[in-house]
């Protein structure tokens, strides 16, 4: 796996094979990397919405109907949909208005850009050093899939003791392009997070994980995961 | 408890729910301007309650006490996240270009506070001003925005405002008379909506039924038709494609007269005379040689049955309408930002095509490494335009996928597409 340099990240761009839209400056784009700007929204964790992170507990969202007018199954489902939406806060933050993120909290952003990878390139996404110098840390999910396009999701961390202003449109991340030997785009096409336009909380633990969950949980969460 | 009492009680209750509201963050412009105007409001009601000595001045206290306290609980509607604030960021600038006059009592360049929330229900499109005199507390007007809640992510059919604002600027002075003789006057010098009679006449003749026409039925269905009018000037070929999908969602028949607007086929048949009216027929508007047949497409825009076409006609002939758009167009070039801005149709195209890759549509080039690369400002409803044509033309367009785009998928990408034009702005200012 080699890395793009300046003038192969300018000759994707140009080509339209990769996209990161919009370049606001010819500075965004640096020797081996392209600057990310903080987008306008921002997901918070509730706390008090759960009272723990659980991967049994999150069921991705069914469209599936309800056959039959169980309570109890009517009951588990305002129950689980109630625990999803109320994992976050969203606040949307416009130009020019501050996000200020405390000490020990994390916080989920959107990128400014939307990016394209093309199915023969990775990304891996990182924090620039001035910001991480302050404490902020960027991007604990570091790797963009071939083929993935939408809005980066960025999750930030203050890691230092003072709190951190933000404000839309400052580049606080970076992305790196990296070769892949073969083009995978279309095979893992229909990822959970593939065209996100925003962040959005995701499935913890995989139908294929469940098995090393407790076996009470699997089979609460094989039920919650049927409807 | 004295009635003067109870009402004195109540503004305390009003001020305890207006620093509750703080609560919430509402606005994408920060919630001062409206709480210090509640404030103001509320101190003043205050001022006239104390003075109020007789059953006539409490009532008066009374209205305006219960006026303030759903002013405050539309605070606690609106906080954020309920409607896309791109959108919203450009309406507000749109309406307060238009409304800039005479919107604070002791300072006239003062604009109105712009407040939105949403609402429950398709048509749930609204702008509401305060009327001049409405409330005496008043010292700066406030204008509030609904956005359908359901639809807030459908910026595609939002162009459906421009309506709204063409109701809305009537209770500009500066609009109002040009508006009653340019374009309501002119609708009811002939036709059906002439006078009473000839409405009956025209409701017997499509529905065999006898249904009167009130006297305020013309009134309103002119209204409609010139606001009809007004937003197509303001928001262009988009306006009438929001129009028509959401009237068509609405009521499915388009048959329906109603006592405040006139049957949907009809001013869906307008909407397609205007198109012509305007040159929005021509292909060349929207000719790329990657994709001929999408051009064609996009300028055949509405196309209405002829026994549609004629009740317009019945309704509104085409000298009318040509007189009502010839006045609205020189109301609105005169406004900063009013009239649509026809986008060049090479910016139009390179929007298009950035949406049939699935890249939000905006003015921002592909890298920036010569001095002559720059990006663009492109209005925002020329991204509105580009939404609606990949849509409208989606199935003689060659997708860069094979899984094409849903209206939401255009009308989120078109959103995204404001808010890096916004970003484009902010850099290039």
């Amino acid at each position: 796996m080699s890395a793009l340099g300046h003038e192969e990240l300018v000759a994707a761009l140009e080509k339209r094979d990769l996209v990161v839209t919009p370049i606001l400056s010819a500075k965004q784009i640096g020797p081996s990397t392209i600057d990310l700007r903080m987008g306008t929204v921002a997901l918070m964790v509730r706390a008090r919405g759960i009272e723990s992170v659980d991967p049994g507990s999150y069921p991705a969202r069914t469209d599936k109907r309800i056959d039959a007018f169980h309570s109890d199954e009517l009951i588990d489902l305002h129950q689980s949909t109630r625990e999803r939406r109320q994992r976050f806060d969203r606040l949307d933050v416009p130009f020019h208005r501050k996000f200020l993120l405390h000490p020990g909290s994390l916080a989920l952003v959107p990128t400014l850009e939307w990016v394209a990878i093309p199915p023969n390139l990775q990304g891996v996404v990182t924090a620039r050093s001035t910001w991480a110098r302050e404490g902020l840390s960027i991007a604990t999910a570091t790797i963009v899939n071939p083929g993935y396009r939408g809005a980066v999701t960025l999750e930030l961390a203050n890691l230092g003791h003072v709190p951190i202003k933000l404000y839309p449109g400052l580049r606080i991340a970076q992305l790196a392009l990296y070769r892949i030997g073969e083009s995978v785009a279309e095979k893992f096409r229909g990822s959970q997070f593939d065209s996100d336009i925003e962040p959005k909380a995701g499935v913890l633990a995989k139908d294929e994980e469940l098995q090393f969950l407790p076996r009470e949980k699997v089979a609460e969460s094989r039920k919650k995961r049927a409807r | 408890m004295s009635p003067k009492q109870f009402l004195e009680d109540e503004l305390r209750n009003i001020r305890e729910a207006l620093d509750d509201a703080l609560r919430f963050d509402y606005g994408a412009s920060g919630s001062a301007g409206f709480y210090v105007e509640c404030l103001l409001r509320h101190q003043a009601i205050e001022d006239g309650l104390k003075a109020a000595s007789d059953a006539n001045a409490l009532y008066n206290s009374s209205t305006e006490i219960s006026y303030l306290a759903k002013l405050v609980h539309k605070i606690e509607r609106s906080h954020e996240a309920e409607f896309s604030w791109q959108f919203y960021h450009h309406i507000r600038e749109l309406t307060e270009s238009l409304f800039k006059e005479s919107a604070h009592r002791h300072d006239p360049k003062k604009v109105p506070i712009i407040h939105v929330f949403a609402e429950g229900g398709l048509g749930e499109y609204k702008i509401h001003v305060e009327e001049d005199g409405e409330h005496t507390a008043v010292q700066t007007q406030i204008l509030t925005v609904v956005f359908p809640r359901t639809l807030k992510r459908h910026v595609l059919l939002h162009a459906i405002f421009g309506h709204e604002i063409g109701h809305a600027i009537r209770l500009r002075a500066q609009f109002a008379k040009q508006l009653k003789e340019g374009v309501t006057d002119r609708i009811r010098s002939s036709g059906a909506l002439a006078s009473e009679s000839k409405l009956d006449a025209w409701i017997a003749k499509h529905y065999q039924r006898a249904e009167p026409a009130a006297a305020q039925t013309l009134e309103y269905w002119a209204d409609e038709i010139g606001c009809d009018i007004f937003g197509a000037l303001c928001f262009g070929p988009s306006f009438c494609l929001a129009l028509e999908s959401l009237l068509n969602a609405v009521d499915p028949t388009q048959l329906e007269p109603g006592r405040e607007h006139p049957p949907g086929a009809a001013r869906i048949a307008i909407m397609a005379r205007l198109w012509k009216a305007c040159g929005w027929d021509e292909p060349k508007l929207y000719a790329h040689k990657a994709f001929p047949k999408a051009a064609k497409a996009m300028a055949a825009g509405i196309r209405p049955s002829a026994q549609h076409d004629k009740w317009s006609r019945e309704l509104v002939n085409d000298v009318q309408l040509n007189d009502a758009i010839a006045s609205i167009r020189t109301m609105l070039s005169r406004t900063t930002i009013g009239l649509f801005p026809q986008p060049k149709s090479e910016d139009l195209q390179s929007m298009v095509e950035r949406l049939l890759r699935w890249v939000p549509p905006s003015g921002a080039r592909d890298v920036l490494t010569k001095p002559s690369q720059r990006n663009s400002t492109f209005d925002f409803r020329s991204i509105l335009l580009a939404g609606w044509y990949a849509w409208r033309c989606r199935d003689e367009l060659d997708w860069s996928t094979q899984h094409r785009p849903t209206f939401l998928d255009l009308s989120q990408l078109c959103e995204v597409g404001m808010l890096h034009q916004h970003a484009i702005r902010i850099v290039t200012a």
